[in-house]
């Protein structure tokens, strides 16, 4: 049984929608007024529901939104964290 | 959520604002409900790291948000444990209006986009010797051929 359930657990886990590459470690924390390193604009996300500028399976990362590292398009994001529907 | 950015853009002009939604990539269910009935790009935070809601903490939990800058600095966060209510879409506005308008070194004529108009004003200014601060792109107090270099090597 707990073979079964250890099976059913990994088996859930295999069927996230996007990749993982766990090897964010160690990441800084960032207050109101801090600017996220360049490292941390650049990393890439995956982009599982397309909108705007975005389509599906597109990567995201901060630097998209920097005007210093993207040819000039400055924009603000609010960035809105969810976990449940 | 998806609404408000049409909101700020059509209320408030504000044209250069994007809203992203981050999920979790291990809760499946959250995923397809959003993709579903979303029209907000959705990014995924992988598991079990969460790299974007670490760096984002405290305001990294569900129904929080963090408002990102020009150049990736971090202007503001709140959470939205009652929606988005308009204490939330004021303090918004307020993080936009405080941040929104503010100078990019190197957009004249202030469409938050650096591209070869800025730089045709740029060197019709210093043909005309005129100063603009947001065509000083090394602050040495004057426009010049170093100011168009500058700006030209970040449109390109």
């Amino acid at each position: 049984m707990l073979l079964i359930s250890i099976l059913l657990f990994s088996f859930s886990i295999s069927q996230n929608y996007c990749p993982t590459d766990n090897s964010f470690n160690n990441r800084s924390i960032y207050n109101v007024g801090d600017t996220l390193s360049i490292e941390d604009q650049n990393i890439m996300f995956p982009v599982c529901n397309g909108s705007g500028e975005y389509e599906t399976g597109d990567s995201f990362s901060f630097s998209d939104l920097n005007g210093n590292t993207n040819d000039g398009q400055y924009k603000i994001s609010i960035i809105s964290m969810n976990a449940t529907w | 959520m998806s609404d408000f950015q049409y909101e700020l853009k059509d209320n408030y002009g504000y044209e250069n604002v994007v809203i992203i939604a981050v999920g979790k990539s291990n809760i499946d269910n959250f995923n397809s409900n959003f993709c579903a009935d979303s029209d907000l790009p959705l990014v995924m935070d992988e598991a079990f790291d969460f790299p974007i809601r670490a760096q984002f903490a405290p305001y990294s939990d569900h129904k929080e948000m963090a408002i990102v800058g020009y150049d990736g600095e971090l202007i503001g966060n709140l959470a939205l444990n009652s929606g988005l209510n308009n204490f939330a879409k004021n303090y918004i506005l307020g993080v936009l209006e405080e941040n929104y308008d503010q100078s990019i070194l190197g957009d004249i004529n202030g469409d938050s986009i650096l591209n070869i108009n800025d730089l045709i004003i740029i060197v019709d200014f210093i043909l005309s010797e005129i100063y603009n601060e947001s065509g000083d792109m090394n602050s040495d107090g004057g426009l010049n051929i170093q100011d168009i270099s500058i700006l030209l090597s970040i449109i390109l």
